[in-house]
């Protein structure tokens, strides 16, 4: 019998691998451990699964079946013996919490193996695992807690060199709130003299804690930031991104600004879709005598109450931050009646930021200026115009839903002057929106419908180019 | 001269098989022999024993008069596999057989039965462990001479099993 195969006969045999009965798993398992058979036959599949790579674990990593999630630990740790490149495959993992639940009699019971399977997945994937992410949904229960802190105590040590963490669903439950159930009972014999117990810090704190050296990216999504989480990130020394997305805040604005101002070293900061409100003004002051470099800006202060400064410091921080900010979203202005509120307040901002050379500025979201956005002065599009050229050369994506009252010339002018536009979103309560879909038509953009995450913020409109794919321009980025 | 109806192929240890071209009209290396060297009587097929040369000359047989279009490249995956009943033979057959079986194909340059082959040995692989996929493809005579020491991936020969 011939001892070896030609890569002739490997690739055919190579490319007939499946996982089954899910051929969507990834990694393919059996081409996994086809990889792992001898050197000439992992130079031979590994570039398969570099390509069938969806560069991430976390879908998949909670559709495994704990046999299958056994083989990938099995075969991940096998490769980290040999040193080759297999845990390059993953770029982070998810767990998700309530999956390593498994029913009992009358409760739910931790599945210690399928901990034990995790646990022995991120120790073969360190030290190239540097992003992890926690999804607590459904994890509000005293039990539930309990068995978070013996899952988190699990995995801790496997965690090392993790530097982005993301966490959704943290929910608020009484060890994160001193005032809760926790604290309200009272032992039977205890003294009078004695204080109530201290509860247990909740078990994503000492998860931070451990982290705090190498965190650099934090993502929050779906979950309430309190005094005791804003007290544990203060301590992370090496903060470069934080993602606040969907919160609740059960925090003061000074305690929020104070934390954002004590990471030397922030670039993006990312605020949007606020769950409660949150006033920015102190943050943006704090940022603004900080003087970081941002990258990521996104403010969205809806609904709160901000104090008249608000922009004349957010003009500071963005006159900082202009040779390196890629994403940009202005806050609304002041609800507070008086002067700030007036509609001259946001153009005048309006006005700053478009003489304001933001050289690499790559999405602009101007949808919290609502109607208070009327116009852009300095803009003039008329051919004998000697006005300056719009700043932002690389400018990709502009958001302009919910400015209902502005000026169609703004548009004009930046189709003109961003050659790199590909998506306008604009709002279809516009009041002059027959000339803005006039303004956009002619620029060669097309009106797409409304899908994903698209659906109930607007109008986006795709810039039309023959040749790209399907035509469109950012086609894939925007899920149409 | 050959028959030019008929081909036969000679294989290693000097068994003949007289067949039909029109059996071979899949096999790449035949029909390239027939253009260049056709005057010839035989056709040697070397390294491939009598058993394996009659088992893809059946295959051959039985798929003659298919009229699908000749496959490119046995790994393209846009070119799904069909598994067909009337190569059920191919299914049963040992692992060092069915080994053999896919390095005649190649040799013969029969796209088609590379395929089956490979399709065959895929599902065989399915749920094993490196371990278990070393003792089917039998990568265990590597020879002292063989092992790159020197290598950048830690102790792993150069076509041999990866050193533990």
């Amino acid at each position: 019998m011939p001892p070896y195969l030609p890569v002739e006969l490997l690739l055919p045999i190579f490319t007939q691998i499946r996982d089954e009965p899910d051929s969507l798993l990834f990694p393919n398992l059996n081409l996994f451990s086809c990889s792992l058979v001898c050197r000439f036959w992992y130079q031979c599949a590994f570039p398969l699964l570099l390509e069938g790579n969806n560069l991430y674990l976390n879908r998949d990593i909670n559709k495994h079946t704990n046999l299958q999630l056994r083989r990938l630990a099995d075969l991940m740790t096998e490769s980290k013996r040999y040193g080759l490149s297999h845990a390059m495959l993953v770029e982070w993992v998810e767990i998700v919490v309530s999956k390593l639940f498994v029913p009992r009699l009358h409760t739910k019971g931790l599945d210690r193996r399928r901990i034990g399977m995790i646990d022995r997945l991120l120790r073969a994937l360190q030290p190239q695992l540097n992003i992890i992410g926690l999804n607590l949904e459904g994890i509000s229960k005293p039990n539930e807690i309990r068995n978070l802190h013996d899952i988190v105590s699990k995995l801790l040590p496997s965690l090392d060199s993790v530097a982005t963490l993301r966490i959704t669903h943290l929910s608020s439950f009484p060890p994160l709130e001193p005032k809760g159930l926790l604290c309200t009972f009272k032992p039977f014999a205890s003294s009078s003299s004695k204080s109530p117990p201290i509860p247990p810090p909740h078990p994503i704190l000492p998860l931070i804690q451990r982290l705090a050296p190498t965190l650099q990216h934090l993502h929050l999504t779906s979950a309430k930031l309190t005094p005791p989480i804003l007290q544990t990130l203060r301590a992370c020394p090496n903060i470069r991104t934080t993602r606040f997305h969907r919160i609740s805040y059960k925090v003061t604005p000074t305690d929020f600004a104070d934390t954002v101002a004590a990471w030397p070293n922030l670039q993006h900061l990312s605020i949007l879709h606020p769950e409660t409100y949150i006033p920015l003004g102190e943050t943006i002051a704090l940022l603004a005598s900080s003087r970081p470099t941002l990258q990521t800006l996104d403010l969205d202060n809806s609904g709160a109450q901000e104090p008249d400064s608000v922009y004349h410091n957010l003009r500071t921080l963005l006159h900082h931050s202009a040779l390196t900010l890629t994403s940009l979203t202005l806050p609304a202005p002041s609800n507070v009646p008086g002067p700030a509120t007036s509609p001259e307040t946001s153009n005048a901002l309006f006005a700053f930021l478009v003489t304001l050379p933001l050289p690499n500025l790559d999405t602009l979201d101007l949808s919290l200026l609502g109607e208070t956005l009327t116009s852009a002065p300095m803009v003039d599009t008329s051919p004998t115009s000697s006005a300056t050229p719009l700043p932002w050369p690389s400018l990709r994506r502009l958001d302009t839903a919910g400015c209902s009252a502005l000026s169609p010339a703004f548009l004009r002018a930046v189709i003109t002057d961003c050659p790199r536009l590909e998506v306008v979103r604009t709002s279809f309560i516009h009041r002059e929106y027959d000339e803005v879909q006039t303004v956009l038509t002619e620029g060669g953009f097309v009106r797409r419908e409304n899908r994903g995450e698209w659906v109930g913020m607007g109008q986006p409109w795709v810039k039309y180019r023959p040749g790209s794919y399907r035509g469109f321009v950012g086609f894939d980025a925007y899920g149409y | 001269m050959s028959d030019p109806a008929n081909i036969t192929l000679v294989t290693m240890d000097g068994t003949t098989f007289t067949v039909p071209s029109a059996y071979l009209h899949r096999s790449k290396l035949v029909q390239d022999w027939l253009r260049s060297e056709g005057d010839k009587q035989a056709m040697e097929v070397k390294h491939v024993t009598p058993f394996v040369l009659q088992g893809v000359l059946n295959f051959c047989e039985i798929h003659a008069e298919d009229t699908s279009e000749p496959l490119a490249d046995p790994a393209d995956p846009t070119k799904p596999f069909e598994a067909d009943p009337r190569d059920d033979a191919f299914r049963g057959m040992p692992d060092d057989q069915l080994l053999q079986f896919t390095m005649a194909a190649d040799i013969l340059q029969i796209p088609e039965l590379v395929r089956l082959t490979a399709q065959e040995m895929a599902s065989r692989i399915d749920g094993k462990s490196p371990d278990q996929i070393r003792a089917m493809f039998n990568p265990d005579d590597l020879a002292e001479e063989d092992v790159d020491s020197d290598n950048e991936m830690g102790e792993v020969g150069e076509e041999g099993a990866i050193s533990k």
